[in-house]
């Protein structure tokens, strides 16, 4: 949270759904763009790519969800919501205008510096891609792309109709400032691009490791065929970082239960280290 | 520093007349009351029987910092009303024992740690907690082996001495030495045999309870993690989380928004690690699907992962866990283990 002391952390600000975008052809993933209505909160929100923010509906609850939005992106947030439970669905309900809460920011953001004078490899799979667009938004702003060397950046998804911002997806394609290989694991009849696991076609881009940081989001099942394969490109364990989620209730190391060992994943994460979850119960 | 003052002696049967000065002051002062069987924590209107003669409250003063229930805010349809917090009344809680105290110590330690719990905060700083030395510790009693003692100070504001027809009360805080100045023409300077009788009383306390060694408990279970340590008392387990809610330093809580209509409220409410809801995901995921992984979460963050962030133990050997239990899991077999 920000530093002011005196705040409520629990109290959400208002921000307005200025517009809906479906993502995928199932229709349950969203991105929303939201205003605060109050340029002091706006202010106040000052995040980097990685962190999330509570979203509040009254009368339904709460969810935590990861800002999808670049800080470079001045005005607004985006938020990609899967429709999944109570407060996801009924967010899935909204219509442009409607008012929202907002708590946040929360957690701990990609080590943008970190990436300072480094190739970075950004690895996605399914919706889970949300701050790591966040990520290459940031890191393509000019001010940023020219403190970094190589973008190469792999993003995967179950078919063609599940890949979410399909319209950056071409855009980052034709770009000379990153290296963008799109995948899914099955092709339609109209897909012409890659077929694969997002492990197998890492496997054959065979990023380079030297000099180079590994950002990592996805379903468990794609982490756990990710990490050997970045190991076995020379990845040092702290030099790949991995984003997790976990049930939250407060989003400041408060309520107990999104913990990993000693670490709280809403306060201490979402963003670790491979090195830090190896000395962690694999309790997640 | 609070060390400075000299202890304060108060005849028994002037306590009455404190407690009307206390109460006419504008706090609410809560004491130990007999009722029927059981002496609790009770609201004191005037003249209070006041009664010493217990072990420990059946509930730990929890609900006085983190009640089971509490608003975060109201809304009405899609707008918070502003009305949401009220500001808290003053309190003073007398005869809490010095487990209790430090268990206020220890959730110190989470909640008003950056950025600070706004509700907790509240309650904290507008409470005083007198705390009575426990003169006669209960057979499930172990706060010696958790780092506390029958006459230990830590989160108390004025330490209590039931010494037969006086009390004894010396400050723990600055904030105590405040309170019993306000309070000084009720009581005198306590004599140097009453403060040498409060020491040896403290001292016998101490020695009559039964030691339980914890050397490394923390490494020992974070070493125990995937060990077969945890299947005996996780196959007994109910998951009822009972201990949870004796527990004075379970501080575990759910958010959850409650409506008619369309008006409504945020509430936090106690919640358990017991429950298999708990950490259930929406995707239907669950870290820890079987009571066996809960089991050890209660244990891990209490013994280990609490001396990992804190530096303490977040057991303060009260014994609810133990008395509670429904099918007698005691927490000091698992412990020792």
């Amino acid at each position: 949270m920000n530093g002011d002391g005196n705040r409520n952390p629990y109290i959400p600000f208002p921000a307005k759904i200025e517009k809906i975008t479906i993502e995928n052809a199932d229709r349950d993933i969203k991105t929303f763009k939201l205003a605060f209505l109050d340029e002091g909160h706006r202010r106040a929100f000052q995040y980097l790519p990685g962190q999330f923010a509570e979203l509040s509906i009254f009368g339904k609850g709460e969810s935590p969800i990861g800002i999808a939005s670049s800080p470079t992106e001045e005005g607004y947030l985006l938020f990609t919501v899967k429709k999944v439970g109570v407060v996801t669905s009924d967010l899935h309900n909204s219509e442009e205008g409607r008012v929202i809460g907002v708590r946040g920011p929360l957690g701990k953001p990609y080590p943008v510096e970190a990436m300072e004078g480094k190739n970075v490899v950004i690895i996605g799979g399914g919706f889970a891609f949300t701050t790591l667009r966040s990520t290459i938004r940031y890191l393509l702003a000019p001010e940023n792309r020219r403190r970094i060397k190589n973008l190469t950046c792999i993003y995967g998804a179950r078919s063609p109709g599940e890949l979410i911002y399909k319209e950056e997806l071409k855009e980052w394609q034709g770009s000379e400032d990153i290296e963008m290989y799109v995948t899914v694991d099955k092709g339609d009849e109209s897909w012409t691009g890659r077929e694969g696991f997002v492990p197998t076609v890492l496997k054959e881009v065979a990023p380079s490791s030297e000099n180079a940081i590994a950002l990592v989001c996805g379903p468990p099942i794609m982490l756990k065929f990710t990490f050997p394969m970045l190991l076995g490109l020379g990845f040092p364990p702290e030099m790949i970082v991995v984003s997790l989620e976990m049930r939250m209730k407060c989003g400041i190391g408060k309520c107990g239960r999104c913990n990993i060992g000693n670490l709280y994943v809403c306060k201490d994460g979402p963003v670790f280290t491979y090195q830090q979850l190896q000395s962690l119960p694999a309790e997640y | 520093m609070a060390e400075d003052m000299t202890p304060r002696t108060i005849d028994k049967r002037k306590l009455p007349e404190l407690a009307g000065l206390i109460i006419a002051a504008g706090h609410r002062l809560y004491g130990p009351v007999r009722n029927g069987g059981e002496v609790t924590l009770t609201e004191i209107a005037e003249k209070p029987p006041l009664d010493f003669a217990y072990g420990n409250f059946k509930m730990s003063p929890k609900n006085f910092f983190l009640p089971q229930s509490e608003v975060i805010c109201r809304f009405c349809g899609g707008d918070m009303l502003k009305d949401a917090v009220s500001a808290e009344e003053k309190k003073v809680l007398l005869g809490i024992r010095p487990c209790d105290a430090r268990a206020v110590w220890l959730m110190d330690k989470v909640f008003l740690e950056e950025p600070g719990d706004f509700y907790y905060k509240q309650k904290r700083d507008s409470t005083i907690l007198i705390s009575a030395a426990c003169l006669s510790p209960e057979t499930t009693c172990f706060c010696t082996s958790v780092g506390g003692s029958p006459a230990g100070t830590e989160g108390s504001d004025i330490l209590l001495f039931d010494l037969g027809k006086a009390l004894l009360l010396d400050p723990a805080s600055p904030r105590g030495e405040d309170f019993l100045n306000r309070f000084s023409e009720m009581t005198s300077e306590a004599s140097k045999k009453q403060v040498s009788q409060k020491e040896q009383l403290a001292q016998e306390a101490a020695s009559r309870l039964k030691k339980i060694s914890l050397d490394g408990v923390a490494e020992k279970f974070a070493r125990a993690f995937d060990s077969d340590l945890w299947a005996a008392p996780s196959q007994k387990c109910l998951g009822c989380g009972i201990c949870t809610y004796f527990c004075p330093t379970c501080h575990c809580f759910d958010v959850t928004d409650e409506t008619v209509r369309e008006k409504g409220r945020r509430l936090r409410t106690w919640d358990s690690c017991m429950y298999p809801l708990f950490t259930l995901h929406a995707s239907g995921h669950n870290p820890r699907p079987s009571q066996k992984e809960r089991v050890r979460q209660r244990f891990m963050h209490k013994f280990s992962y609490s001396v990992q962030n804190h530096g303490e133990l977040f057991c303060v050997g009260c014994g609810r866990c133990i008395k509670n239990c429904p099918v007698n899991l005691d927490l000091r077999e698992v412990i020792t283990r």
